[in-house]
């Protein structure tokens, strides 16, 4: 019935404001494909404006052309499923699974849109209203709930691997071309070489500054990293020693929860966070460190995993962790994190450098350059050693294909990027190449193995250890 | 016309004044279309006075062809009937100009280097590099639906115009669009008058949105050994972040125009030797920015034709730039100088697809033994210019069989070949405006509506509208 004006006197009722935003809030419920929780929310995904600027920076895009595997049409689609205009179904799964989520266009995007966390989010209402595939589910329940989050069953499986890489397992394995048989030769070669010693062993010590205390920091080792990465956790260690830092890893840390996060599973990424803030807290530290680009992406935004206001912390996670830590702590956490790259340039580097002749060509990690927007550090660093000469190499700031664990579960994607990298990498005649994230490293290796050429892969700190 | 000549006459000078009023012999072969002359011509003063005109016309049924500084007037077929000569060219002002909100308003009759000057006063432009800069006007570019190498960064006029007024054929004056950059209401009806050879209406005004004037601009050349290569040059660019303002592949018979006598014309400065060779393909590419956007583009445009295996790699900067910018806005202007029975055909086909045909156009100018020159835009509009020495009937014969072979080519490669310019004589011999296509049957409904008289410019477009 239409109103006509109200009388002079007459009292409307007026409905308070806050139950009208609720009303609201609710009907956009019942049309959305998304659950309340961890959704994409309505103030992130529009501020995209469709300029497409992002379009030609989207490895997905560039390799495959398609509107709907891109920043600007994986955003339209997450849109479109919040505005119940699109089934969250197989379509909607492909598309967003098929991002890197290397972030490339969020510096290439004038309007400021945080594509990373929206395609986080979408994935977490994946993880909750989307049934994959028995194999899949089995396989994702068992890395992210299962493994990734217990740094015991790490070192076991890493012993498991370990035994297949040096029993000559892998020798019988690669020879008898059961490997080829099972497609999974190429997936072998991105497999990580496991470590002697792992890592484990130095959590809780501190090491000594060399010379003059100039700062204490504390150092995140990661998780697969302790068991195939521990020789660049050392280096890492004797680099800032040597630049007069005191080096505390702190007992008590566990994976930073990155790939939990990438992949939607929100509650144990979140219940990881919890335990990390909780073991870095102790300390009076400088500075939080990694060498690890993704997982220090992570940390530094640990503090978008907790809404505001707590609500969407899951009771079942908090049950299973310490006290519930809400968004303020998280923020303060992360406002300590630095990329070892970062910090070793903002603190300068007070120890003589010894010449390592090498021409080198520099790979950008996504997640230190478009996650972190660190693009000069690791450059000075590798210019600051004499006898290295750094040769820019076409497309540095283009995703390898590594991606957490994208070479993985879309390796043929992955490896089609791995090849025009490998190309351009080629392209510099560098003998080696030179990036700073293990992830980045082993897809990197693999690529030198596949496309035979020759090249060696080192982490910027490898390359800082050289020259020691 | 008829016997009511003389009355005809006077009620034109009535409309338009004495003075703007040409009947003479002399005047009138100025106006001519493939030596067929008007029995008038006329220079309307005002769109009021277009109006008029044209509704005079449609009651006594003249042919009308409407033109500007008639450098175009050879494109398309010869018209059924040519009374009557709508010259524009007093239509010539700037009617508004608004550089803080990028929106322009211009009669038809301006010529583009008197606008070209206005906006570049105020640092900026229109991104419409035509043929015959120096004489063109902006009715005539934007009725012939010319390109410009621009376009790769741009687009063509339909991205940028905003609206327009314009004289149907029966003497309505119409308005499409309006003079916003974000403008949504009605329907763009001012696009169909974009290209449509003056066969739907008279243009009387034109709204444009304008551009910044690019500061610095620098232009990257590579010689490639096939087509194919320097096509794959193209394709690695167009996947990359750049976005570079000029993208065109030359062939290898464009060395020879560029380096001959035609190109040295309306003081344009001479191009650096051996940019291009007529061994080899040259792709060339224009960038526009900052110093460290230019840096990147020039140490990327090198790293990718490095992998698509080009030699021979040259920077241009400044005068260079210009030199060789203003051969690629002149090429079609360059080929009819160069050659007294050139033959152009324009083709479009998706970009990626060009590889079919630029193979198909030099092994069709060689078999007849014709020299040819082919500019391909990265875009994916081609302009192959067929160059006979003479222009014999035996010319006519080799140039059509070459005709044949590519517009064959293009049929499969799925792309559209129209002759834009050819020797007149030789039009009705060929398919100038290409295959019928679908969009046909629907532009003879519009023409019904637009110029129910068929008076305007009849005959002279696809399908005899």
């Amino acid at each position: 019935m239409p109103l006509g004006p109200a009388r002079p006197g007459t009292q409307l009722p007026q409905a308070p404001p806050q139950a009208h935003e609720e009303a609201q809030r609710e009907f956009a419920l019942t049309l959305s494909g998304f659950t309340a929780q961890d959704k994409p929310q309505y103030e992130d995904y529009a501020r995209c404006v469709h300029c497409g600027l992002c379009l030609n920076h989207c490895p997905t895009y560039r390799l495959l052309g398609r509107e709907a595997d891109s920043p600007r049409g994986r955003i339209r689609q997450m849109a479109l499923v919040d505005q119940g205009r699109l089934e969250l179904g197989d379509a909607f799964v492909t598309h967003i699974d098929r991002c890197l989520d290397c972030r490339a266009c969020e510096t290439a995007c004038p309007s400021g849109v945080e594509y990373g966390k929206l395609v986080e989010l979408a994935r977490a209402q994946i993880e909750q209203k989307y049934r994959r595939p028995f194999a899949s589910r089995v396989a994702r329940n068992f890395v992210y709930r299962r493994l990734l989050p217990y740094p015991k069953r790490i070192a076991a499986a890493a012993r498991f691997a370990c035994f297949y890489q040096r029993s000559g397992l892998a020798a019988i394995a690669r020879a008898s071309g059961i490997l080829r048989l099972l497609g999974l030769s190429e997936r072998e070669a991105l497999m990580p070489q496991i470590d002697r010693e792992f890592f484990f062993s130095e959590l809780g010590k501190t090491f000594p500054a060399q010379g003059t205390r100039r700062a204490r920091v504390a150092f995140f080792a990661g998780c697969v990293a302790q068991v195939s990465f521990s020789e660049l956790n050392r280096a890492t260690i004797r680099v800032l020693q040597a630049n007069g830092c005191e080096v505390v890893v702190p007992e008590g840390q566990v994976c930073c929860g990155a790939l939990a996060a990438h992949a939607g599973v929100r509650d144990v990424a979140r219940s990881l966070a919890r335990t990390n803030i909780e073991a870095f807290r102790a300390a009076d530290f400088d500075a939080i460190l990694t060498n690890a680009a993704g997982c220090g992406s992570t940390l530094k935004e640990y503090g978008d995993l907790f809404p505001v206001d707590g609500a969407g912390a899951d009771s079942s996670a908090s049950r299973r962790t310490p006290a519930p830590k809400g968004e303020h702590e998280a923020r303060s956490f992360s406002g300590r994190v630095r990329d070892v790259t970062e910090f070793l340039v903002e603190s300068g580097l007070s120890f003589p450098l010894k010449p390592v002749p090498l021409r080198v060509t520099y790979q950008d990690s996504c997640h230190l350059l478009h996650g972190q927007k660190v693009r000069e550090a690791p450059r000075k660093l590798i210019r600051a050693i004499p006898g290295v000469e750094l040769v820019e190499m076409l497309h540095a700031d283009q995703c390898c294909g590594s991606a957490g664990v994208y070479n993985v579960t879309e390796t043929k994607t992955s490896l089609e990027l791995l090849a025009q990298k490998m190309e351009c990498a080629g392209q510099t005649k560098a003998q080696a190449i030179v990036t700073a994230n293990p992830g980045c490293i082993l897809q990197l290796r693999a690529g030198a193995a596949i496309h035979h050429t020759g090249q060696r892969v080192l982490h910027v700190i490898e390359l800082l250890d050289r020259a020691l | 016309m008829s016997a009511s000549a003389s009355a005809v006459m006077s009620r034109l000078s009535e409309i338009v004044g004495d003075p703007h009023l040409a009947a003479s012999a002399q005047e009138l072969a100025g106006y001519a279309i493939g030596g067929m002359r008007p029995s008038a011509a006329v220079c309307p003063g005002s769109a009021q006075e277009v109006a008029e005109l044209i509704r005079f016309a449609a009651v006594e049924k003249l042919g009308v062809v409407a033109c500007g500084a008639r450098t175009k007037l050879e494109i398309g077929l010869l018209p059924r009937k040519y009374d009557l000569a709508l010259d524009v060219t007093r239509l010539d002002r700037i009617v508004a100009y608004d550089p803080d909100d990028l929106t322009l308003s211009v009669e038809p009759g301006i010529p583009l280097q008197k606008l070209s000057a206005a906006l570049a006063e105020r640092g900026q432009f229109l991104p419409l590099a035509v043929p015959f800069a120096n004489r063109a006007t902006i009715g005539g570019t934007i009725a012939s639906a010319m390109d410009s190498p621009l376009r790769q960064a741009y687009g063509t006029a339909r991205d940028f115009v905003l609206g327009m007024e314009f004289v149907t054929g029966d003497g309505t004056l119409a308005k499409s669009g309006g003079r916003v950059v974000k403008n949504v209401t009605g329907y763009d009806l001012h696009k169909l008058m974009i290209g449509a050879f003056g066969t739907l209406g008279v243009i009387t005004k034109i709204n444009f949105r304008t551009f910044p004037l690019p500061r610095e601009t620098r232009a990257f050349v590579a010689n490639f050994e096939s087509p194919a290569r320097a096509l794959d040059l193209r394709e690695r660019v167009s996947r990359s972040p750049l976005r570079p303002l000029t993208l065109e592949i030359f062939s290898p018979g464009v060395a020879d125009l560029f380096y001959g006598s035609a190109a040295a014309r309306d003081g344009m400065n001479p191009l650096a030797p051996n940019l291009l060779t007529n061994q080899a393909w040259a792709f060339t590419s224009g960038v526009a920015g900052t110093q460290e956007a230019l840096d990147r583009c020039e140490a990327e445009l090198r790293a990718m034709a490095e992998q698509a295996r080009g030699e021979r790699f040259s920077i241009l900067r400044g005068d260079q730039v210009a030199a060789a910018f203003g051969r690629k806005r002149e090429f079609v202007a360059i080929a009819l100088e160069s050659s007294p029975a050139a033959t152009i055909l324009k083709i479009g086909v998706l970009p990626s697809r060009m590889d079919e045909i630029l193979p198909g156009i030099e092994s069709a100018a060689a078999s007849e033994n014709l020299r040819c020159a082919t500019m391909a835009r990265g875009v994916g509009v081609i302009y192959a210019a067929l160059l006979p020495d003479a222009s014999s009937e035996e010319a006519r014969e080799c140039v059509a069989r070459a005709v044949t072979l590519i517009q064959d080519a293009c049929d499969k490669a799925g792309g559209d070949a129209t002759i834009p310019w050819c020797p007149m004589a030789w039009k009705s011999a060929f398919k100038i405006w290409g295959g019928d296509g679908e969009g046909l049957s629907l532009m003879r409904k519009l023409k019904a509506v637009f110029d129910p008289q068929r008076i305007l410019s009849p005959g002279r477009f696809v399908g005899g509208l």
